[in-house]
C-alpha cells in the first residue's frame, strides 16, 4: 500500500519510491531493496503499476514505475481496509 | 485487464527470462549505483559511500533471487531449470545414474506387469459397456452350502416374469458342437444363448446381425460367430453371411459376426438361438443355466437380490419339491468371473509394491553414498542464495528424473516379460480366464506407470533431500573431503535404510519361498491315481445322429476295442469327467438306510460312468468287493463302485458293499444300484482340501454321448496323440478328439494360476536379494572409505587385520540382524493373513523361513564381508597421511 501510495504523486524509480516512503512515513519505514524490488515486481505482473527505462536526474538509465488505473484502484480498496482496521483498532485500544 | 497483464508477465517469465533477468539486473545495479551517488554526496568517502550502499542493499544475487521468486510462473520456470540442472548433473556421473534406473525400472516394471494384470484380470475382465451393472445371478441352496449353483430353466422363466430390477435378462448354456465339413473335423464351443443376450451385453455385431426374439420362433437354425472364430476358420471373409456351417450333422446359417470385443462366456466361439420358452418352461429340476442380468438405472445388487428373493420365495412355497430351501444370489459379473484369479494377482500387487520400495530405499541409498561429493557443492549454492526449499527441491527434481527413466525402461522391461510370461500359458487357460487375452500395457497402465514412477522419484529422493539440505553451511565448507568417523546423522539414516531394505528382501524372499513350495504341495498332492503315460482327450458323439443307446455303445466299443489293439497301449477307458480336469458331474442321491430329512436336504456325491478298465489306467486301488466288470452291462442289474469318503459318509460302521444307492433326485425314475465295490479316494483337483465322495456306473448301463477318454501306454503318450486323432477320423469322421493333452498335463494345467504365480514370485524373490545385497555392499563400502582414518590409527595402534574385519562386520551384522528381525515378523503376520485368501496354496512353513532367513543372512554377511577385506588392506602410513 505504501508503494503505491508513494508513486500517486508520479513515476519514479526503485530509490526512487524507498526514500519517498521513508519520508512520507517520517522515517518510521525503510524499505529494504531485498522487499522492495519482489513487491515491485509483483504488483507489476499483478498490473498495479506499470514499468519503463528512463533515466535518472544524474543521467543515469533507470527502470521507472508508474501507477495503473488498476494499481489507483486497488490503492483506494487497501486504504479503505487499512481506515478501518485502523479505526477498530483504536476503538479496540481506548475502550477501557 | 488485470488478469491479460498476468497472462502475458507469465509468458514473459516463460519465454523471455534472459531479457527478463538482464533487465533485472541491470535496475539492481543502477539502484546500487544511485546509492552510492547518494552517499557520496551525503560526504562520505567513495569508498565508504560503496560499502554504506552494499550494506543497504544486500547481494546483487541475493536480491534478484528474490525477485525471481516473487514472480508468476517462476515456480515453474525453476523446476525446468532444476530439470536441465538435474539432467547435468547425471549426465556427469553416469555409473550412478545407470545403476539408479536400472534399479528403478526393475521396481517399476514389477508394478507395471502386475497391474497390467490387474488391470485386465481384475478391474475389466470383459470389455463391456457399463460392466458394473452387468450382473451374474446363481440359485443357492443354502443348507448345502451351495451358493452358485446353475438356474433351472423354469426358474428363469419366473424370474423374467415377475421382477423389477433388469433391464435385461438373459440365459445361456453350453453348447459345443462338432463342426465338419471341407475336411475340417472339430470341436467348437459354442453357447446357446435367449434372445436378451446379446442387447444385454450391448456390444455391437461386426457383421450382420446378432440373435434376436425373431430366431427363437421354433429355434431357428442360425448362428453367430465369435471374432477370433471368424478370423480363424473363415480368414475375416466378409461375405460368410448367409452361408452354412455344418454343426452336430445339421446346417446352420451364419447371420453375423460379434465385435472383437464380444468374448463371454470366455472362450466362446460361436452362439445358437436358444428356445427356452417353448421347449422346458416347466423344468425346476436341470440346473443347466448360466444367467445375466443387467441392472435397470434405479436398481442395486442389493436391491435385485432382494426383488429375486421374493420371487424365489413365492417359488419356494409353490412348488416345495424342487425349490424349497433355494434362494438367489446376484453378484456382478466381475466380480463372479475373477473369483479365484485376484486373489493371487492381489498378492503379487502386494509383493510389486514391496519390490519397489526395496528399489526405492535402494537409490535413495545411492543418492546420500553420493551425498559427501555433492555437500560443499550444496553449500555453495545456499551461500549463493538458494533457500532450503530449493535445495529440496531441487534433489527431489533430480530422484524423479530418475524415476521417470526407470519407469520408461521399466515399462519396456515389463512389456518384454509379459510376453515371455504369456508364452508360457496352456493355450485353454489363455482362452478361458477372462480378460487375459487382453493383458497388455495400455493407457491406463502406462498412467499408473507415471504415477508410480512419481511416486518412487519422490519416495527415493525425500531422506536424500532432508539429509543434504538440513547440513550446516558452515561445517560442509569446512569439512575436509575425509574425516575420522562419517558423520553421525548420515550413518544411522543410511543403517535404517539397510534396516529396512533387509526386512523387505526377507518379505519377498519368503513370500516367493512360500508360493514355490506351495505349488510344489500342489503337484505332490497325493491325488489318488497315476498321472504318468497317460493321454486324455474328449469326445462328444452329436445327439442328432446318436440317438439310441445301442448306437452310442457301439460307438464306443469300437474305438476301445481299436485304441485298445494300437501299439503300446496298455489300457483304455472312459469316464465322464477326468480327475482334476474343469468340472465334475455333481448329482444328488439317496442311500440305503439314510431317507432325506427333507427335499432341501439330499445329500450330493460326483458320479462318473467308467468303462470296466477305469480303475486299472489310472491303478486306482480296490479295497473291497470288485471293480466293474464287463459283464455289468444294460441287461445285467443294475451296480456302482463308490469311493472310500462315499462309504464312510453313508455306512461308517456298516459294510458297504450289498446296500443300495440310487443316484438322481429322489423322485426320480432311476433304478436302485447295489455297490458291488469300494475303492481308493481320488481327487478332483489339488485345490479340494479332501476328496469328494464319487460313485462310479458302468458305462454299458448308461452310455454317454460325451465322454472323456483315457490311454495308458509304454511310450510317450503325446506320441499317440496323432494316431488317436486319425483313428477317430477313420471311425467318424463327424467326432473329432478334442482337448488332447497328457494326464500330467492335465494336472498341471490345472494350478497353472499358481505356477505362473509362483514364477513371478521367484523373480521377484531374486531381484530383492540382489537389490539388498547391493545395497548392504554399497554402505560397507561406503562405510569403509570414510573411516579409512579410524581403521588406520586403530591398526597404528596395534589392531590386527583380524579386528578390523570383526569391526566391520559387526556393523553390518548388526544391521542385517535387526532388520532380519523385522522381515521375519512381517512375513509371518502377512503369511498368516492372507493364506486364507489364496486357498491354502500359501501357509506358515518354517522350513522356508528359516532357510531363507539363513540364505539372506549368507548374503549379507558377503556382501558385507568383501569391503571388510579393503578395511584390513588399509596402510595406516597413508591412511594416517591422508591428504
Amino acid at each position: 500500500m505504501l508503494i503505491l501510495k508513494s508513486l500517486i504523486a508520479g513515476e519514479k524509480h526503485g530509490l526512487g519510491v524507498s526514500r519517498r516512503i521513508q519520508q512520507i512515513t517520517g522515517g518510521t519505514f525503510v524499505v529494504k531493496p531485498g522487499s522492495l524490488f519482489p513487491a515491485l515486481h509483483r504488483m507489476e505482473e499483478e498490473g498495479w503499476i506499470s514499468s519503463f527505462w528512463g533515466e535518472s536526474e544524474n543521467n543515469r538509465r533507470a527502470k521507472y514505475y508508474r501507477l495503473t488505473k488498476a494499481g489507483k484502484k486497488q490503492l483506494e480498496a487497501e486504504t479503505k481496509r487499512w481506515d478501518r482496521i485502523s479505526w477498530a483498532i483504536a476503538q479496540a485500544l481506548e475502550a477501557s | 485487464m488485470p488478469l491479460l497483464v498476468k497472462v502475458r508477465s507469465l509468458l514473459r517469465n516463460l519465454f523471455l527470462s534472459r531479457r527478463v533477468d538482464a533487465e533485472l539486473d541491470q535496475e539492481v545495479r543502477s539502484h546500487l549505483g544511485m546509492l552510492i551517488e547518494e552517499n557520496t554526496r551525503a560526504g562520505m568517502s567513495p569508498e565508504e559511500a560503496q560499502r554504506a550502499a552494499r550494506i543497504e542493499l544486500g547481494g546483487i544475487e541475493q536480491v534478484k533471487e528474490q525477485v525471481r521468486d516473487a514472480g508468476i510462473g517462476n515456480w515453474l520456470h525453476a523446476v525446468i531449470s532444476d530439470c536441465r540442472y538435474g539432467i547435468r548433473q547425471l549426465r556427469k556421473n553416469p555409473a550412478f545414474t545407470t545403476v539408479a534406473v536400472l534399479t528403478l525400472a526393475l521396481g517399476i516394471g514389477a508394478n507395471t506387469a502386475i497391474f497390467s494384470n490387474v488391470n485386465a484380470l481384475v478391474l475389466r475382465p470383459f470389455s463391456l459397456p457399463d460392466l458394473d451393472r452387468v450382473v451374474a445371478i446363481w440359485e443357492t441352496v443354502p443348507k448345502q452350502d451351495a451358493y452358485r449353483v446353475s438356474v433351472a430353466p423354469a426358474n428363469f422363466h419366473d424370474w423374467t416374469e415377475q421382477s423389477e430390477s433388469f433391464e435385461y435378462l438373459a440365459a445361456t448354456r453350453g453348447w459345443d458342437a462338432n463342426l465338419t465339413g471341407e475336411g475340417v473335423a472339430e470341436r467348437v464351443e459354442g453357447y446357446q444363448v435367449t434372445s436378451d443376450f446379446f442387447p444385454l451385453l450391448g456390444v455391437p455385431a461386426e457383421l450382420g446381425r446378432q440373435i434376436s426374439s425373431v430366431d427363437l420362433q421354433g429355434a431357428a437354425t442360425v448362428v453367430v460367430l465369435s471374432h477370433g472364430f471368424w478370423e480363424r476358420h473363415l480368414a475375416g471373409d466378409r461375405t460368410v453371411l448367409g452361408k452354412n456351417l455344418l454343426l452336430n450333422g445339421r446346417k446352420f446359417t451364419i447371420i453375423g459376426v460379434a465385435g472383437s470385443d464380444l468374448d463371454f462366456p470366455a472362450g466362446a466361439q460361436i452362439w445358437t438361438p436358444f428356445d427356452l420358452h417353448s421347449v422346458e418352461s416347466t423344468d425346476r429340476e436341470t440346473h443347466s443355466l448360466l444367467v445375466l442380468g443387467r441392472l435397470n438405472e434405479n436398481a442395486s445388487v442389493s436391491s435385485a437380490t432382494a426383488d429375486l428373493q421374493a420371487v424365489a420365495g413365492r417359488l419356494a412355497e409353490q412348488f416345495p419339491g424342487s425349490n424349497a430351501g433355494h434362494g438367489v444370489r446376484v453378484i456382478r459379473l466381475a466380480e463372479d468371473a475373477t473369483d479365484g484369479t485376484w486373489q493371487f494377482v492381489m498378492v503379487l500387487m502386494g509383493c510389486a509394491v514391496f519390490v519397489l520400495l526395496l528399489a526405492c530405499v535402494n537409490v535413495a541409498n545411492l543418492q546420500l553414498a553420493r551425498a559427501s561429493s555433492r555437500q560443499k557443492e550444496m553449500a555453495i549454492r545456499s551461500g549463493m542464495g538458494a533457500s532450503r526449499w530449493q535445495l529440496i527441491r531441487q534433489l527431489l527434481v533430480e530422484s524423479t528424473l530418475l524415476a521417470l527413466a526407470g519407469g520408461i525402461a521399466g515399462a519396456l522391461l515389463a512389456n518384454w516379460g509379459m510376453e515371455l510370461l504369456r508364452r508360457d500359458l496352456p493355450p485353454f487357460i489363455m482362452a478361458h480366464v477372462p480378460g487375459l487375452k487382453h493383458v497388455a500395457v495400455d493407457l491406463r497402465v502406462l498412467l499408473f506407470t507415471l504415477a508410480v514412477a512419481l511416486c518412487s522419484g519422490i519416495l527415493a529422493g525425500l531422506a536424500p533431500a532432508f539429509r543434504f539440505s538440513g547440513s550446516d553451511l558452515n561445517d560442509a565448507l569446512k569439512e575436509s573431503t575425509r574425516s575420522s568417523t562419517a558423520g553421525r546423522s548420515a550413518g544411522r539414516l543410511r543403517g535404517v535404510l539397510v534396516i529396512i531394505e533387509t526386512a523387505l528382501a526377507l518379505i519377498l524372499l519368503v513370500g516367493a519361498g512360500l508360493m514355490v513350495s506351495g505349488f510344489r504341495n500342489l503337484l505332490a498332492v497325493e491325488m489318488g491315481f497315476d498321472r504318468t503315460h497317460v493321454l486324455t482327450f474328449h469326445i462328444a458323439l452329436p445327439q442328432e445322429k446318436y440317438q439310441k443307446k445301442d448306437q452310442i455303445q457301439g460307438y464306443y466299443d469300437r474305438l476301445l476295442h481299436q485304441l485298445q489293439t494300437m501299439p503300446s497301449v496298455d489300457t483304455v477307458a472312459c469316464v465322464t469327467s477326468l480327475p482334476s480336469g474343469w468340472s465334475w458331474n455333481w448329482t444328488e442321491y439317496t442311500a440305503e438306510g439314510h431317507p432325506p430329512a427333507s427335499a432341501g436336504e439330499v445329500p450330493s456325491t460326483v458320479s462318473q460312468i467308467v468303462t470296466p478298465d477305469f480303475f486299472a489306467t489310472l491303478h486306482v486301488p480296490l479295497i473291497k468287493g470288485r471293480f466293474i466288470s464287463l459283464a455289468d452291462g444294460l441287461d445285467a442289474p443294475p451296480v456302482a463302485v463308490i469311493s472310500e469318503s462315499m462309504a464312510h459318509a453313508n455306512w461308517p460302521d456298516q459294510d458297504p458293499i450289498g446296500k443300495h444307492v440310487k443316484l438322481g433326485h429322489p423322485e426320480s425314475s432311476e433304478p436302485e444300484r447295489r455297490v458291488v465295490g469300494v475303492v481308493r479316494d481320488i481327487r478332483s483337483s489339488a485345490f479340494e482340501p479332501k476328496a469328494n465322495p464319487t460313485t462310479y456306473v458302468p458305462f454299458a448301463q448308461m452310455p454317454q454321448g460325451s465322454s472323456a477318454v483315457l490311454v495308458r501306454t509304454s511310450a510317450d503318450p503325446l506320441s499317440l496323440a496323432r494316431s488317436v486323432t486319425q483313428l477317430l477320423r477313420s471311425i467318424d469322421p463327424g467326432t473329432p478328439a478334442y482337448d488332447v493333452r497328457t494326464l500330467e498335463q492335465v494336472v498341471s494345467d490345472n494350478v497353472s494360476g499358481v505356477e505362473s504365480s509362483a514364477r513371478m514370485m521367484l523373480v521377484f524373490g531374486f531381484i530383492a536379494l540382489a537389490l539388498a545385497a547391493a545395497g548392504i555392499f554399497a554402505v560397507m563400502a561406503y562405510s569403509v572409505t570414510q573411516r579409512t582414518l579410524e581403521i588406520g590409527i586403530r591398526m597404528a595402534l596395534g589392531a590386527r587385520p583380524f579386528d578390523v574385519l570383526r569391526l566391520v562386520m559387526a556393523s553390518a551384522m548388526k544391521m542385517a540382524f535387526v532388520g532380519l528381525t523385522f522381515g521375519l515378523g512381517v512375513s509371518l503376520l502377512l503369511t498368516q493373513a492372507i493364506s486364507n485368501a489364496v486357498f491354502g496354496v500359501i501357509r506358515i512353513e518354517p522350513p522356508v523361513f528359516a532357510s531363507l532367513t539363513a540364505l539372506l543372512a549368507m548374503v549379507a554377511a558377503v556382501a558385507a564381508y568383501i569391503p571388510a577385506r579393503w578395511a584390513t588392506k588399509v596402510n595406516p602410513i597413508h591412511a594416517l597421511r591422508g591428504d
